[in-house]
């Protein structure tokens, strides 16, 4: 066992032994670990799957682990045995990718920690993870069916709405294990942060579920970038992985309300520090450059077009003001309003009181009709059911929860109380698409008016 | 309206009520969520794992990977609700804890891993849900269980988490007697730790004198050891000696909860007969016994056991007879099976058998067996237990059960339902101490 503390990479062991309980050999840890395994619980002994873990321990330490977890069920309900390497520092992203080939097989464990160890040089450092991934085995890519399968889990992993908190559930058989390298390379969350686990965490990355159900994927639309982005990492897995990187970037870009140019697909890649002194020696590094060069474009460029659109701005507003100056005060007309087709979200119509009789109505509604896989408690609905003047605020609570559940910036399966948890809390200062459509007058307090209409719109 | 309430008598909130896990005198109470949420709202309460000598960035094991189930939240409740935390720790508190002195006892079970302490109680608080009874639990004891342990329930108490302690909470009745258990469950993987982990193992040992410190009817210290016949398991009587020496601790009730007596076999048959030749009676029968009997009962049963157990006493150096010790093991637990007939063939239901007459007399005679048993296995190992058990059964001594012998008889059963449950049985003669305890507030 590779126990040398000057290396950076050693190997991590841990089983349940008899009489003793859970123990492993980074034993003064065991409390992080712990639940690495209990998701694991119920199925059979030895079937499990990948981690990628990491924490920050009470002095401040961060040990980041990978390797493979199987349940012991033989031995005890709910025990786990691990096996994999363990550092004081970062996991390098290409670890898991690289190694994913020997990571289930306990036997391999000192043979790719210590290939780990010589190379550690080239995994340490951000800049020559190209010439690793290079190196990254891409056989199951190469089935169509396969790609086919991980084009509509990214899907669906993109289709969940950042800030990342918690991690994104991902439904596997022991068939698609194959699947995680990729989706933790290629998917939304940023792989330098993401965990990856069998088990429930808090943070980012991806939850496995391992199941014998194999999920189907009809209903999923897959975006045209995500197709090309697979496809890409099939014959190249680091233009695929700069593709994802661009996208991710993209996502994770505040949304602007209108765009004054056509947007790119094709994005520079974010490699700033991926320079290199050294003559390139393959064509990973040309790649790189070429990237930078791209980026030092963009440096250049973005101050510069962010500039113009000022002027630009400034220049209109000047003339509003002119002509606004100039215009005949007119008799207010009736207000009308106009819905384009071409209009992804239009503006309710603020025109009809809330009455007691119009939130009854609201709340039958909701008691008979609730919106699909949403449960509404039935406290609540017998709270607006009396449609007394409590039953306006209740009802536009119930109205921002359905609106957080309904556009995925909290969990559906959260029953809807009329209460703002703290989770809930979060997730509206979170929630763009909230804030977009304006239904909060503050944090805590909604828009009843605005959110009575959504509802009722919805409905 | 405000949440926070203290030092005043309101829902079932005594005025001394404290929190067995810090101390605290501040409650709050908190409406249902799912785990989930449960689980993400603990990111932001660090004081819940520190008190239980969790390192804070650490997580707590779940078994089921989606946390589906209902679980009381740490948001404070608007309207009033029946989950109660402690405003300085946020630990769930059942309401056994916060309830009057005089009406609960305490009940503190500790042992290593796999000593069954975990399965032992699971079938305390729902025998229903068990099969293959060997004595049936009696109808006649009415069980409410406190619904919750957190970070799980009674329906999935899984045992695999790194918190060392569980709470739970139960309210017994028996025909008109009410008694409130609160429970404390501590993990045994703490003190096998300690010294990996000591903050988990002191934070333990506050909570215990946090306990002491409570008002209560009675104090239940039950150190559950599971029969070991090669004596190389460490139990909890080689690191919680200073446990059963705590200065008070004669005067509460502490016993030992001797599991897995079903795994004890007939070693050597000649042995035991010879060891017992000095008796006709107790030949008689452990040949019955062997012969596989239904009801080795006869009117000597009581005087034969007495003899038996004098026998054990007597005798020393039992670490070369330990076949001998095996089989006699083996015999005690045959007749405790055995008994489950007796109460049908005198018509009478078990709760009054095991109270009155001949029943309470066999199941006496049956508990000083396991006593002197329990002790000659302690004194053929490393004797953890011997003053405590020397003590218990001194003349004159009110204590009944210093040895609670249990079979964690694994049955496996082939119904659909039984598959993948692997914690079919009973713990054999558990409800013996819900009578005990409803027994001494009777």
């Amino acid at each position: 066992m590779a126990e040398d503390a000057a290396l950076p990479f050693r190997e991590l062991h841990g089983e349940y032994v008899e009489n003793a309980g859970q123990v492993m050999n980074l034993r003064e840890y065991l409390d992080y670990f712990e639940p690495l395994g209990s998701a694991l619980s119920r199925l059979p002994n030895g079937s499990g799957g990948p981690f990628l873990h990491h924490f920050t321990d009470s002095g401040g330490r961060t040990v980041s682990s990978l390797g493979w977890v199987v349940s012991a069920a033989a031995k005890r309900f709910g025990g786990w045995k691990l096996w994999g390497m363990w550092s004081d520092r970062t996991m390098p992203t290409v670890a898991l990718p690289l190694f994913w080939t020997a990571l289930s097989d306990p036997e391999q464990v000192s043979d790719w920690v210590g290939r780990a160890n010589e190379d550690s040089a080239r995994l340490l450092s951000r800049e020559r993870w190209p010439e690793v991934l290079d190196e990254v085995k891409t056989t199951r890519l190469h089935e169509s069916a396969f790609r086919d399968l991980l084009k509509a889990e990214l899907a669906r992993a993109y289709a969940v709405v950042p800030p990342y908190r918690h991690p994104i559930e991902i439904e596997l058989t022991s068939q698609t294990l194959d699947l995680l390298p990729w989706l933790y390379l290629l998917g939304p969350v940023d792989p330098t942060t993401a965990q990856l686990q069998p088990n429930r965490f808090n943070g980012p990355g991806y939850q496995y579920i391992l199941s014998d159900r194999v999920q189907s994927h009809a209903d999923v639309e897959v975006r045209r970038e995500i197709e090309e982005m697979v496809d890409t990492a099939a014959t190249d897995v680091l233009a695929g992985w700069e593709m994802a990187n661009a996208l991710r970037v993209r996502r994770g870009r505040p949304k602007r309300v209108e765009s004054p140019s056509p947007r790119r697909d094709k994005r520079p890649v974010e490699v700033n520090d991926m320079g290199s002194r050294q003559t390139p020696k393959s064509t990973a590094l040309w790649r790189s450059k070429w990237n930078q060069a791209f980026s030092l474009a963009g440096a250049v460029g973005k101050p510069l077009y962010r500039l113009a659109v000022l002027v630009l701005l400034a220049w209109i507003a000047f003339n509003v003001h002119l002509i606004r100056k100039a215009t005949v005060v007119q008799p207010p007309a009736a207000p009308t309003t106009t819905t384009s087709p071409d209009d992804p979200s239009p503006a309710p119509v603020f025109e009809a009181e809330i009455t007691p009789a119009r939130i009854r109505r609201i709340g039958t509604t909701l008691a008979t009709k609730p919106p699909k896989n949403i449960r509404v408690s039935d406290a609540v609905l017998s709270d607006i059911a009396r449609g007394d003047t409590a039953a306006t605020g209740k009802l536009a609570r119930v109205a921002i929860e359905i609106f957080l559940r309904t556009n995925g910036c909290f969990a559906r399966a959260e029953t809807v109380d009329g209460k703002f948890s703290t989770a809930e809390g979060k997730a509206i200062r979170n929630c763009a698409t909230l804030q977009d459509e304006r239904l909060m007058t503050s944090v805590t307090e909604p828009d009843d008016r605005r959110a009575i209409e959504w509802l009722e719109s919805a409905l | 309206m405000a949440p926070f309430f203290k030092k005043k008598f309101e829902g079932g909130i005594a005025k001394d009520a404290r929190c067995p896990v810090c101390g605290g005198t501040v409650f709050y109470r908190v409406p249902l969520g799912r785990a989930d949420a449960w689980y993400r709202q603990l990111a932001e309460k660090p004081q819940w794992k520190r008190f239980r000598g969790l390192p804070e960035n650490a997580g707590v094991a779940f078994s089921e990977p989606r946390l589906e189930w209902d679980q009381p939240t740490f948001d404070h409740a608007e309207t009033f609700t029946d989950h109660v935390r402690c405003g300085a720790c946020a630990s769930l508190l059942p309401p056994q804890f916060l309830g009057e002195g005089k009406s609960r006892v305490l009940l503190i079970t500790t042992g290593m891993p796999q000593a069954g302490k975990t399965t032992w109680l699971k079938c305390l608080f729902s025998p229903s849900q068990k099969k293959h009874l060997i004595v049936d639990s009696t109808t006649l004891i009415g069980r409410e269980p406190y619904y919750y342990i957190e970070p799980y329930t009674i329906a999935n108490p899984d045992p695999r988490t790194a918190v060392p302690i569980l709470l739970h909470g139960m309210k017994l009745q028996f025909q008109r007697t009410t008694i409130q258990i609160a429970g404390i469950d501590i993990k045994g993987e703490v003190f096998h730790q300690r010294t990996s982990t000591p903050d988990k193992y002191m934070r333990v040992l506050d909570i215990l004198k946090n306990l002491r410190a409570m008002t209560f009817a009675e104090l239940f210290v039950m150190f559950v050891v599971p029969f070991d016949p090669t004596r190389t398991r460490q139990n909890i009587g080689q690191l919680t000696s200073h446990l059963t020496h705590q200065p008070g601790s004669r005067g509460t009730w502490q016993g030992v909860i001797w599991t897995h007596l079903d795994q004890a076999q007939l070693r050597s048959e000649e042995g035991l007969l010879e060891f017992l030749q000095s008796s006709e009676a107790a030949v008689a029968l452990a040949r019955k016994v062997i012969a596989g009997m239904d009801d080795p009962f006869d009117s000597r049963f009581v005087q034969t056991m007495s003899e038996i157990e004098q026998l054990v006493q007597k005798k020393h150096n039992w670490s070369a007879h330990l076949d001998v010790l095996e089989s006699l093991t083996w015999l005690l637990y045959r007749i405790m099976v055995a008994y489950h007939a007796v109460p049908a063939r005198l018509r009478t239901s078990n709760v009054e058998f095991y109270y009155t007459g001949v029943g309470a007399q066999l199941v006496q005679q049956c508990m000083r067996l396991a006593s002197a048993l329990f002790a000659a296995w302690d004194g053929a190992g490393r004797g953890d237990f011997a003053p405590m058990i020397r003590e218990s059964m001194m003349p004159g001594t009110e204590l009944r059960f210093p040895v609670l012998p249990c079979g964690l008889e694994f049955l496996h059963d082939s119904s659909e339902d039984a598959q993948g449950d692997d914690d079919n049985g009973l713990p054999v003669w558990g409800d013996l101490l819900l009578l005990e305890i409803l027994k001494r507030h009777g």
